[in-house]
């Protein structure tokens, strides 16, 4: 990420921290060719899966093991 | 525009041929034309502005009324006296209401709109000159902005003429924001009631840009009333259709959208906390998806501040039993591996040993109500036997999908 690019985000966070209010937009009309689809569907919801297996995972099942 | 009487003549001009754009833009508080003539004139220590408005403009009255208390705001203004600019605002707002009443077109319907938002502006410009002087008062001038915004409300909502809708949800998000920074949220109850009644024109008539102010604030509310449902289907809607170039509007509605969204089983994708500089949330989902009571603990304690400065604080803690729900899951995993012939049943002494290794300091007492809570929530399926200390599972699904309000019907006008 560039220095500029750390900058804006800076900015943002901060922005977002002291006034919670939505800004107006420049114009009232915009159709869905201005609208970010890429952002639609960006939800997962069959993360549930007690198969996995993580360092989280593995790290407790040693732990239990002691317990067993 | 050079003089006050130029401008005043245009005035005149406007009102004679009923021009709506012209009329505007001489009712903008901030118009650089509009202060210039009003610069000229506060020179001129001999003019009478209430003379020159009834010479100008007497044949149309009201309307000579209506421009010398707007040229007496105007000049406030320019002198940045900005608490009389906003009672002379208030005072044209309401002389401008009682001719718009009577009017049986909405010709004048763009100036209001102007009138509005000068006396929003200038209400909060009065307030924070009152606090740099130390005289703050409760609700101030913004409170007063408010209460005339409600009077412009009225007569363009409550009226025969349908044109004169056409500004109501502009009108309806004025007044939420000023709601929302004054902390009278019940106030916004009364508005979101009027929006959905059948006299209000059809939400898909209103310009977009209103759609999304009115759907984000909407959805704001919900998750303050724990009306998640609501609140995803608002916020969702509001998320969907903000202009993509409005990365601060995105990011706003997604700090409100994200918790909901974690609270009904849904997971951001990395690529979404990383678009919109969420790392707060990083470790939250990691702790969802993984079981990791100690990692969502140490989550919500290193960020808490500015969760709750956000509001979402108490959503987030209500993620805790998901997460619990997680833990134990894997727990159960392991129970029936080791013990395939009770594979539907767990100790609660084993889920305690986890629940320590996680750092929660507990005794078993404390985990029996923990799975008593999720049993009750439905996060689990079961039952406990309090007596040797074991939770029986349910053959089928003892682990139900997480949903939140998901039976509840989809709102109408969300929906394109």
């Amino acid at each position: 990420m560039t220095e500029q690019k750390k900058e804006e985000k800076k900015e943002v966070a901060v922005d977002l921290e002291c006034d919670d209010e939505f800004e107006e937009f420049g114009n009232e009309e915009w159709g869905a060719e201005e609208e970010d689809a890429e952002d639609v569907n960006q939800w997962e919801e069959d993360w549930d899966d007690s198969e996995k297996s993580d360092d989280f995972t593995r790290q407790l099942r040693a732990e239990l093991e002691k317990f067993a | 525009m050079a003089s006050l009487g130029q401008y005043l003549d245009a005035a005149a001009h406007a009102v004679s041929v009923k021009d709506s754009a012209t009329l505007a833009l001489l009712f903008d508080v901030d118009s650089v034309h509009a202060l210039g003539a009003v610069r000229s004139a506060l020179g001129d220590r001999g003019m009478n502005v209430g003379e020159l408005c009834e010479e100008k403009v007497g044949a149309y009255a009201p309307w000579d009324e209506i421009f010398a208390s707007h040229c007496q705001c105007l000049g406030a203004n320019a002198e940045g006296r900005y608490d009389d600019a906003f009672v002379a605002m208030q005072a044209t707002i309401a002389a401008f209401v009682k001719d718009f009443r009577a009017q049986d077109t909405a010709w004048s319907l763009d100036a209001l709109m102007n009138l509005v938002r000068g006396a929003v502006a200038l209400a909060t410009r009065a307030d924070d000159e009152a606090e740099r002087a130390g005289r703050q008062r409760k609700d101030g001038r913004l409170g007063d902005a408010g209460a005339a915004l409600m009077l412009v409300y009225r007569n363009t909502a409550n009226t025969s003429v349908w044109e004169k809708k056409s500004q109501c949800l502009f009108l309806v998000i004025s007044l939420f924001k000023i709601y929302f920074k004054l902390n009278t949220l019940h106030l916004c109850k009364n508005l979101i009631n009027a929006v959905n009644l059948p006299t209000f024109p059809t939400f898909d008539t209103f310009p977009v840009a209103q759609r999304v102010t009115y759907a984000f604030y909407v959805g704001r509310l919900a998750v303050f009333d724990d009306n998640f449902g609501v609140a995803e289907q608002h916020l969702e809607y509001a998320f969907r259709h903000c202009k993509s170039d409005s990365r601060r509007n995105k990011a706003l509605i997604l700090r409100y959208l994200l918790p909901v969204k974690l609270l009904m089983g849904k997971m951001p994708t990395a690529m979404l906390l990383q678009k919109y500089g969420l790392g707060e949330y990083v470790d939250v989902v990691s702790a969802m998806k993984s079981g990791n009571v100690r990692m969502l603990n140490d989550a919500l304690k290193t960020h808490q501040i500015s969760f709750i400065k956000q509001g979402t604080f108490l959503v987030l803690e209500k993620l805790r039993n998901i997460v619990l729900r997680t833990l134990f899951q894997k727990v159960h995993a392991f129970s029936a591996e080791k013990n395939p012939a009770k594979g539907n049943q767990v100790n609660l002494h084993m889920f305690l040993a986890a629940l320590k290794w996680c750092g929660c300091d507990m005794d078993i007492d404390e985990v029996e109500m923990i799975m008593a809570n999720l049993i009750f929530r439905k996060f689990v399926k079961g039952y406990i036997s309090h007596k040797s200390r074991v939770v029986v599972l349910a053959k089928a699904g003892a682990f139900p999908a997480i949903s939140y309000d998901d039976d509840r019907p989809k709102i109408a006008y969300l929906q394109n």
